[in-house]
C-alpha cells in the first residue's frame, strides 16, 4: 500500500493546480456547513441563556388597585416563586433631533430586587424618584444629553435626568422598532399617572419550565378570585418570529450547503477518479491487490477530510461566531461567550471526515472493479441512433454537435455540475426574488391602504377632528376608539386579553386585504382580525364564535367573520360596534392626497403639532416599511452571504470541470491543432459547452428559483408575518446576474483556456 | 519549376530533461508536386520530427521550411493553423478520430474547422469520401464502432477533407495487421494516382523502386536519397 500511495502521491503532484482547487474546494465546503452549523447552535445557546437569565414571567395579572389584598393570598402558594409589580406605559420623548418618539416605560416595584423579566444595570445607578433609566440600545435615538424631554398624553412636556442605561435581553433593538424603553420607580409612576386604577403585575413559578396544562389551570384558579391572569407564549421572546425565521433560515441553509458541498465533493472525486481508472487497472496489471488500492485511495481521502476540517472548522466557528455576534446585536442579547462543548463539535468533524469517504466509495469501488482492459481504454458508446437524427436536424453544425457529445460523454459528471451550477443559480436568483417579492408586497400593500397616517390620541372631539380634516393634505379622517376584551381559552384558542380597535361604519379595508372571510356590517357582535392575532390565537375559521369578556364584566359571543392581511401592524382585531363600549377616540386613521414620502411627512408634522399635548404617537407607512425592513435584516443577510459562497463553489466547479476536460482532450485539443485550428477557435470551442452547461444550469435554474423562491416567501412570510409573501419575479435582477455570470466566465475561463491550449504541445497526439 | 517542399540546413532540437536532444541536424530535401515520398529509418531517428515540420505541426530551430511557396518559419501560430488546413492533411499511426462523432462527422468536421470550401458542397464530398475510403455504409458508426483499419480509412478520408495538395502520414499502418496494412497503403496510392502529393513514414522496409523518393534517417541526418 505504501508504494501505492507514493505513486498517488506523486500523481496528485503532477497536477498541483488541481489539487490546489479540490482542497479549496473541500475546505470551503466545511467552512460553509460549519458556518451554519456554528452559528445556528451560537444563536440558540445566546438567545437561550440570554432569555432564561432574565427570569421570564410565566403569567402576567390585571387587577383593580383597590383589591391589592388578591395578590398577598396569591404569594402565599407554595409553587408560586415570585410575583412582582411592573407597569407600563406610552408617552412620547425627543429624539436627539428633536423629533418625537414613541417611549414605553416600565414601572418597577424595586430594582435591586428584580425577580421577573429582569435586566441588568449598564452604567450609571438605578433610578430613584423622578430618574429614568433608558434601555442601552435607546441611546442611539437620545445622544449622550443627560436629561430628557418626556410628554405624558394630556400633560405638559417634563425633563427628567437619565440616571442610568440598562440591558434588557427581553426587549428588540430599539433600532428595529423605532422606539425607546424607559424606566422608572413606582413611586414616579404614580405621580405621572395618578389617574391609573389597575394594577399589572407579573408571576413566576418556581419550576423553570412549566407545562401549558399546569399554567391554564393556575390561571383559572387565580381568575375566580377576580384577578385577570394571561399566559405570555411560553418560552418565546417578544421577538421569537425574527429568531424563528433565523433558525429556520439557517437550517434550510444548512441543507442546501450540505448538498452543495457534497455535489462538489463528487464532482472533485469523480474528475479525480476518471483518470485513475487506468492507473488502477496499470496497477492491477502489475500485481497490486484489490484491497491495497482501496486503502490508499481511502488513506488519501481521509487526508482530504482532514485538511478541510484543520483548515475549515476553525474558519467556520469564526465566522458562525460572527454571525451569531451579528443576531445577537440586532436582538439586543448579549452574546454569550465560552467555547462550545466538545459533544457540539463531534458531530460536524465526523461529518467532514465521513462523507468524502461515503463519497468516493463508489467511483473507487468502480475504478477497482473494472477490468484491465476496459480501463486501458474509455469507451463512448455514442448517442441514440433515434437521437442521433433529431439532433442532425436540430442543430446542422457539426462544431456544435461536437461540444454537444463531448459533453454528453462526461455522464454523471455531467449531472452533478449541472446540479451545482443549477443550485448555485438558484439560491442566488431566490435571494434576490425574495427581497423584490417583498418590496413589491409591501408597495401594494402600502398603496391599497384606506389610511396612510395612523395617530394614537389621548382624546379627540368632533372639533380638533374637523381641524385635522381641514388640512390641504388630508382627504379622510376615521376615529378609532378602542375597547378591552379578554378572550377565553378554548381547546383551539389560546386565552388572551385584547384591545379591539372600533372602527367606524364608513370605513371598509381594501378587498385585496382579506385572507378570508371580510367585515360585516349586519351584526353587532361582529369582529374581524388580521393574520397576526389569528396566529396568536391558533389560527381560527372565519364564522367561529369567539367568547370574550368585555370592560363590564359581561361573557358573550363573538362571531369572527373575516381575517385580513396587515403589514407592520400588531395583533389586532376589529369590529364595528361593541355592546357596552363607549366611543373614547384613541387613534385617528388618516387617509392622505398626496401620498409622496415627502408630503405624508409633511402632513404628519402638521397634524402632530396641530394635536400638541393629546398626542401619544404617530406613524407612517414609510416608517412602517422602514420597520418591516430592519426586521428583516438579517434574513437578507443570511441569504446573500449563503447565495455568494454557494456561486463560488460552483465557480470553483466549473474551474475543476474545465481543468480536468482540457487534460483529458489533449489528444483531441492536439489533433484539432492538425486539423488546422487556432488556438482562439479550439478555446472558442471548449467554452462551447460551457456555454451549455450554462444555458442548461439556467434553463433548469429559473424554475426551481421560482419554486424555491414560492415555497421561502411562504415559509419566511409565515414565520415573520404570519402570512406568505406573494411570490415576484425579479426579472431584471435575474438577467443581470445571468448576464454577469456569463460574463465573469467569459473574461476569465477564455483567456485561462486559450493560453492552455496554446502551451499544449503537438507531442500529445504522438503516442 | 519550384520545388513544392523545399527545406535547407533545418535543424531541430529538442530539450529534454537530461539535456538537449538533437533530432534533425542539417537536412536538406526537395519533393516536387505530386511526388510519392517515402521517410525511413530506425525508431527514434527523427522521421516524426521531419514530418511534424514537414506539416508545420512544429517549427525548426534553424533553416528553411518553405511548402506551396510560403516560408513557414515566418508564420505565427495562427497563420500556421490556417495554412495547415487548407494546404495538408495528415495521417497519424493511431488515427486520432474524435471519439465522440460519427464518421461522417468526423469528416464534416474538419471541413467546418478549416472552411475553405463552400458549406454547400460538404455534406456530398464527405459522403463521396466516405465512399473512396470504402465505408459509405458505416458512416453513421462511432469511431469505437469501427475496427482499426476502418478507422484509419476515416482518418484518410477526413485528411482528405479540404482537398490538400500534400497528404502527411505518420505511421499510418504501424498499428494494423500487414492484410489492413496493404489495403490503407492502397488507398493512400489511389489518392497519389489522383494528383495529391504524398509523404508517409514508416519504419519497414519497403520496396524502394515503388517510390518516387525515398529517404532514410539515422540520428537526425539523411543517410541515402534514391529517387
Ligand atoms: N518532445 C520531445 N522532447 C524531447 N525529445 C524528443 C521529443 N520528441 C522527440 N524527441 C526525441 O527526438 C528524437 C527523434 O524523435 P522522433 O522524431 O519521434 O523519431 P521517430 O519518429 O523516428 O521515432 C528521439 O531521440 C526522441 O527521443
Ligand atoms: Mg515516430
Amino acid at each position: 500500500m505504501k508504494a501505492i500511495l507514493k505513486k498517488l502521491r506523486r500523481d496528485i503532484g503532477k497536477t498541483k493546480g488541481q489539487a490546489a482547487l479540490s482542497l479549496l474546494a473541500i475546505i470551503i465546503t466545511v467552512w460553509g456547513v460549519s458556518t451554519v452549523y456554528y452559528g445556528y447552535w451560537m444563536t440558540e445557546r445566546d438567545f437561550r441563556v440570554n432569555f432564561d437569565q432574565s427570569l421570564p414571567s410565566h403569567m402576567n395579572l390585571v387587577l383593580d388597585t383597590s383589591d391589592i389584598k388578591a395578590i398577598d393570598a396569591l404569594i402565599e402558594r407554595p409553587e408560586i416563586k415570585a410575583i412582582e409589580r411592573r407597569e407600563s406605559f406610552m408617552a412620547r420623548v425627543k429624539d436627539r433631533d428633536g423629533d418625537w418618539m414613541p417611549i414605553l416605560i416600565f414601572a418597577v416595584a424595586d430594582f435591586t430586587r428584580l425577580q421577573v423579566n429582569t435586566f441588568t444595570l449598564e452604567r450609571g445607578n438605578w433610578p430613584s424618584l423622578g430618574d429614568f433609566a433608558i434601555e442601552r440600545k435607546s441611546s442611539g435615538f437620545l445622544g449622550a444629553g443627560e436629561e430628557i424631554e418626556v410628554q405624558l398624553p394630556g400633560k405638559d412636556v417634563q425633563r427628567f435626568s437619565i440616571a442610568s442605561y440598562t440591558h434588557d435581553p427581553r426587549l428588540p433593538s430599539a433600532r428595529m422598532d423605532r422606539i425607546i424603553y424607559g424606566y422608572v420607580t413606582l413611586d414616579t409612576y404614580r405621580s405621572l399617572r395618578p389617574d391609573r386604577s389597575h394594577a399589572n403585575y407579573l408571576l413566576r413559578l418556581k419550576d423553570q419550565q412549566p407545562s401549558q396544562g399546569d399554567l391554564e389551570r393556575l390561571a383559572q384558579e387565580i381568575q375566580t378570585k377576580g384577578v385577570a391572569a394571561e399566559i405570555p407564549p411560553l418560552g418565546e421572546h417578544p421577538h421569537q418570529n425574527v429568531i424563528d425565521a433565523v433558525s429556520v433560515l439557517q437550517l434550510g441553509l444548512g441543507v442546501i450547503l450540505a448538498i452543495l458541498g457534497i455535489t462538489l465533493l463528487s464532482l472533485i472525486l469523480l474528475l479525480w477518479m476518471l483518470p485513475q481508472v487506468r492507473e488502477v487497472a496499470l496497477m492491477k496489471a502489475i500485481g497490486a491487490s484489490t484491497r491495497n488500492i482501496r486503502q490508499a485511495y481511502q488513506v488519501l481521502l481521509l487526508l482530504a477530510g482532514l485538511i478541510g476540517i484543520v483548515f475549515g472548522l476553525p474558519l467556520g466557528y469564526l465566522s458562525g461566531r460572527f454571525f451569531s455576534h451579528f443576531i445577537a446585536f440586532t436582538q439586543n442579547f448579549d452574546p454569550v461567550e465560552g467555547a462550545l462543548s466538545f459533544m457540539m463539535h463531534l458531530p460536524i468533524a465526523l461529518g467532514c471526515l465521513s462523507i468524502p469517504l461515503l463519497i468516493g466509495w463508489r467511483p473507487i469501488s468502480r475504478a477497482i472493479s473494472t477490468s484491465s482492459i476496459q480501463g486501458l481504454r474509455s469507451v463512448f458508446t455514442g448517442l441514440p441512433r433515434k437521437g442521433l437524427y433529431v439532433l442532425q436536424w436540430l442543430f446542422p453544425s457539426v462544431i456544435f454537435r461536437y461540444s454537444l457529445n463531448s459533453f454528453l460523454k462526461n455522464g454523471a459528471r455531467l449531472v452533478f455540475s449541472v446540479i451545482l451550477l443549477v443550485l448555485g443559480l438558484a439560491l442566488f436568483f431566490v435571494g434576490s426574488n425574495l427581497q423584490y417579492a417583498l418590496k413589491q408586497d409591501t408597495q401594494q400593500y402600502f398603496a391599497a391602504s384606506t389610511y396612510h397616517l395612523s395617530i394614537g390620541v389621548d382624546y379627540a372631539d368632533r372639533e380638533l377632528l374637523s381641524t385635522v380634516e381641514e388640512l390641504g393634505n388630508v382627504a379622510r379622517v376615521w376615529p378609532i376608539s378602542q375597547a378591552q376584551l379578554y378572550l377565553e381559552a378554548t381547546p383551539k384558542i389560546h386565552e388572551k386579553a385584547i384591545r379591539l380597535q372600533l372602527i367606524p361604519r364608513d370605513h371598509s379595508f381594501d378587498s385585496g386585504y382579506w385572507i378570508a372571510g371580510e367585515e360585516d356590517r349586519s351584526c353587532a357582535d361582529c369582529v374581524w382580525i388580521n393574520q397576526g392575532l389569528a396566529h396568536e390565537l391558533g389560527e381560527p375559521m372565519v364564522g367561529q364564535i369567539l367568547q370574550a369578556k368585555g370592560e363590564d364584566g359581561k361573557m358573550r359571543g363573538l362571531k369572527l367573520t373575516g381575517i385580513l392581511k396587515e403589514l407592520a401592524v400588531g395583533p389586532t382585531m376589529y369590529a364595528y360596534s361593541m355592546e357596552g363600549a363607549k366611543p373614547n377616540t384613541r387613534a385617528l386613521w388618516i387617509q392622505l392626497r398626496n401620498r409622496e414620502p415627502d408630503a405624508i411627512a409633511q402632513t404628519q408634522v402638521a397634524i402632530e403639532e396641530l394635536l400638541g399635548q393629546g398626542l401619544l404617537w404617530s406613524t407612517n407607512g414609510e416608517e412602517k416599511l422602514e420597520m418591516l425592513r430592519a426586521h428583516l435584516q438579517p434574513t437578507f443577510l443570511i441569504l446573500k452571504a449563503i447565495g455568494g459562497l454557494t456561486i463560488g463553489m460552483g465557480l470553483l466547479g466549473l474551474a475543476l470541470l474545465i481543468n480536468i476536460n482540457i487534460q483529458e482532450r489533449q489528444k483531441e485539443i492536439g489533433m484539432l491543432k492538425a486539423l488546422g485550428t487556432g488556438a482562439g477557435k479550439i478555446s472558442r470551442l471548449l467554452l462551447q459547452e460551457m456555454a451549455i452547461l450554462n444555458g442548461l444550469g439556467i434553463l433548469l435554474a429559473i424554475p426551481l428559483a421560482c419554486l424555491i423562491s414560492v415555497e421561502m416567501g411562504r415559509l419566511l412570510g409565515a414565520t415573520l408575518l404570519h402570512v406568505a409573501i406573494p411570490f415576484h419575479a425579479d426579472w431584471i435582477r435575474m438577467g443581470m446576474s445571468i448576464t454577469l455570470l456569463l460574463g465573469f466566465q467569459w473574461i476569465v475561463w477564455f483567456p485561462y483556456v486559450r493560453n492552455k491550449i496554446r502551451r499544449s504541445s503537438i507531442d500529445l497526439i504522438r503516442t | 519549376m519550384a520545388p513544392l517542399v523545399h527545406l535547407a540546413r533545418v535543424n531541430k532540437t529538442y530539450q529534454a530533461l537530461a539535456g538537449p536532444v538533437p533530432a534533425l541536424q542539417q537536412l536538406d530535401l526537395s519533393i516536387k508536386a505530386g511526388e510519392h515520398v517515402v521517410i525511413t529509418g530506425k525508431s527514434g531517428s527523427g522521421k516524426s520530427t521531419l514530418l511534424n515540420l514537414l506539416a508545420g505541426l512544429d517549427q525548426p530551430d534553424s533553416g528553411e521550411v518553405n511548402i506551396v511557396n510560403t516560408s513557414l518559419p515566418e508564420l505565427n501560430e495562427a497563420e500556421l493553423a490556417l495554412w495547415r488546413g487548407q494546404h495538408v492533411g495528415i495521417v497519424f499511426q493511431f488515427y486520432h478520430l474524435f471519439p465522440t462523432l460519427t464518421a461522417l462527422d468526423n469528416i464534416l468536421f474538419a471541413m467546418e474547422l478549416v472552411n475553405c470550401l463552400p458549406k454547400v458542397e460538404h455534406q456530398d464530398r464527405a459522403e463521396s469520401l466516405l465512399e473512396q475510403v470504402g465505408l459509405a455504409a458505416k458512416a453513421n458508426k462511432f469511431p469505437n464502432e469501427l475496427s482499426g483499419g476502418e478507422q484509419q480509412r476515416i482518418a484518410i478520408a477526413r485528411a482528405m477533407a479540404n482537398d490538400p495538395l500534400i497528404l502527411l502520414a505518420d505511421e499510418p499502418t504501424g498499428n494494423l495487421d500487414t492484410h489492413t496494412g496493404q489495403q490503407i497503403k492502397q488507398l493512400f496510392s489511389s489518392f497519389h494516382q489522383r494528383g495529391k502529393t504524398l509523404i508517409t513514414v514508416t519504419h519497414e522496409t519497403i520496396n524502394a523502386s515503388a517510390y518516387d523518393q525515398v529517404i532514410t534517417l539515422v540520428d537526425g541526418r539523411i543517410v541515402s536519397k534514391a529517387d
